[in-house]
């Protein structure tokens, strides 16, 4: 009995460290697949930030093809960041590099776009959307941003900054002082800034009567 | 990041898989029978019953038909203070059945089981005694199948399945029963059967006596008396062919309120007996493992309840920003799997336990006679069943630590 009870002990817990380090092993190829997107945005982001240099010479035309699949990549990468981050049992990105790298990618489509929109006549609505921790009105805010995404489309383009992850970045800081934001949720549209606002609110905010 | 309802999760499945590990070492093992057959001694079946109008008939005719000689067999039926005319029907069939002895015996007060099966107990002269519950139904053989090994025991029990299977509910509980017997069966190579199930448990008469007759304060007097037997240092059997069949809850309330007793019949045993918890033997171990067993199951329910306030949240907040707006979702869906969405650590301690339960459920299928596995009963099993069990297991022990008892 005593000799089971041991053996048993004893094959539950080869069970659980297995277990355990599949769990790491998962997690290091997590952190593998978060990097090789984030990668590969960064790579895609510096692309556009330079045509957007080129804009004048190259004509709006031709760059207008990249522009809404490039904005599916953009928020198909941070979700998976966020789950992946959420899930592990380590931290992933303990110093947000990871996650700065990917607001850098961020910023530059947002720096892309907006340029895109000022010489090329975009029709879309590019919002700036600063959030904090421990804020659940910026959950609504983002399960809202998220519908308008999903039911306008390329019409309305979000660009969030975790500032939580973001506090030590010195672009999303500048980009919070130039904003004068001061608390959370915050929204950029159009150069202007709003608190929460109500879903019907934001949809008239975000949609101007384009959409 | 690892947060405490992580912790918890991990610490509730590797435990649950240590007691399947444990059974299937168990299993592996095989144990050995003991135990030697007796020439047809006589027999007593005792009888209790309280407000049992509509099974008492068939339960005595289901002894009528044993195949056993009538004079080596003596029933002594209590009414437990009946008011709706047991005593009358059970008078019927005497008088048609003039070739069976049949003692009645009457408690003006509704006394409970326990002391009803000590009624018949002192009235008892034969050397082998049996309990029936009067809303059970005995196979002809049966009687001869507990005899093959009850000398030397104290017990010897029957594997007991439903009497009934016509509908899903019962077949859901038919499941637990095999597999039930089936460990039992497992349990008594090893020598630490845990029960001696009211309907045709069969007693040394002696043995009983010396220890007490049964515990009229138990909730659960079947269960009780296995551990004063123990403590006597006596033996107890199980003999898987000697099937009897029970009447079944019909309603998932009356199944909680079921369980709810016999867990609490355990509860109550593990207080009176609680150095069995580190007993040195097989028996003692089941009895911890039992307890074990227990935890994880209330453990299960709090899992439940945790995991879904967790859930509860975003879902809330869902609703709040985008009302019934769900249109934009349920076009832009698209199934994408994500391999590395999977947490590989839960699933594998879930997938362990799972994989056992079911050979342990196949297992008991192909040993049992009576029935056969049908496997979308078996899913509805692993998934709803338990969770059932887990709802009674936490109403059993608020009331035992409220101490209270009714049932």
């Amino acid at each position: 009995m005593v000799k089971r009870a041991v053996a048993a002990a004893f094959l539950t817990a080869l069970v659980f460290l297995s277990g355990l380090s599949l769990g790491f092993f998962w997690d290091t190829l997590r952190t593998q697949r978060s990097e090789q997107r984030i990668d590969e945005l960064v790579v895609y982001s510096s692309a556009l930030f330079l045509e957007s240099r080129l804009i004048e010479d190259a004509g709006c035309e031709s760059l207008r093809p990249v522009l809404d699949e490039a904005m599916e990549d953009l928020s198909e990468a941070l979700q998976r960041y966020e789950f992946y981050t959420k899930q592990s049992r380590v931290n992933l990105d303990s110093e947000n590099l990871l996650y700065r790298r990917y607001l850098m990618a961020n910023l530059r489509y947002w720096f892309f776009y907006k340029e895109f929109k000022e010489r090329c006549g975009l029709n879309s609505t590019i919002v700036l959307f600063f959030f904090g921790p421990d804020c659940p009105d910026c959950d609504v805010m983002s399960d809202r941003l998220t519908l308008l995404k999903k039911k306008y489309g390329g019409d309305v383009m979000v660009f969030p900054i975790n500032m939580e992850l973001a506090a030590r970045d010195p672009v999303a800081n500048t980009l919070k002082s130039i904003y004068n934001v001061t608390s959370y949720p915050s929204l950029i549209v159009n150069g202007k800034k709003y608190g929460y606002l109500e879903k019907k609110e934001l949809e008239g905010l975000v949609c101007g009567g384009t959409c | 990041m690892i947060t405490p309802f992580t912790l918890f999760t991990w610490v509730v499945l590797t435990l649950s898989t240590y007691i399947s590990i444990y059974y299937l070492l168990m299993y592996l093992e095989g144990g050995k029978r003991e135990g030697l057959p007796e020439e047809e001694p006589e027999v007593t079946i005792a009888v209790p019953a309280h407000n049992e109008k509509g099974s008492i008939y068939r339960c005595l005719e289901s002894i009528y038909g044993l195949d056993y000689p009538q004079d080596k067999l003596r029933v002594i039926f209590v009414d437990d203070g009946s008011t709706d005319g047991t005593a009358e029907v059970v008078k019927e069939f005497v008088k048609k059945h003039a070739d069976l002895q049949v003692l009645m015996v009457r408690h003006r007060k509704n006394k409970g089981k326990a002391a009803a099966l000590n009624t018949a107990l002192k009235l008892t002269k034969t050397p082998y005694f049996v309990t029936m519950d009067s809303d059970s139904f005995v196979d002809p053989g049966a009687l001869r199948e507990l005899l093959k090994c009850a000398k030397g025991c104290a017990v010897v029990t029957p594997a007991v399945i439903p009497a009934r299977s016509d509908r899903r509910f019962h077949r859901l509980q038919a499941i637990e029963y095999v597999y039930g017997n089936y460990l039992a069966n497992l349990l008594s190579g090893f020598d630490a059967q845990m029960v001696a199930p009211g309907p045709f448990s069969l007693f040394n008469t002696e043995m009983l006596r010396e220890v007490g007759g049964f515990d009229e304060t138990s909730p659960t007097e079947d269960l009780e008396i296995i551990y004063r037997l123990r403590e006597g240092g006596h033996r107890v059997m199980m003999n898987y062919r000697a099937v009897v069949r029970t009447e079944t809850p019909s309603s998932l309330g009356e199944l909680i309120r079921q369980r709810k007793r016999w867990h609490l019949g355990f509860f109550d045993a593990l207080e009176k007996h609680r150095g069995f918890l580190v007993h040195r033997s097989e028996f003692g171990a089941q009895t911890a493992l039992k307890a074990l067993f227990f935890s994880i199951s209330a453990a299960f329910l709090i899992l439940f309840i945790w995991g879904t306030y967790r859930g509860f949240l975003p879902v809330y907040t869902f609703f709040k920003a985008v009302g019934l707006d769900v249109l934009p979702y349920l076009r832009d869906l698209q199934l994408k799997f994500d391999l590395l969405g999977i947490d590989p650590q839960v699933l594998l301690y879930t997938s362990i336990t799972i994989v056992l339960t079911l050979f342990f459920i196949v297992a008991s299928f192909r040993k049992s006679e009576e029935l056969h596995i049908r496997p979308l009963d078996s899913i509805i099993f692993l998934m709803s069943y338990g969770f059932a069990l887990s709802v009674a297991t936490v109403l059993a022990v608020v009331s035992w630590i409220r101490r209270d008892y009714k049932w």
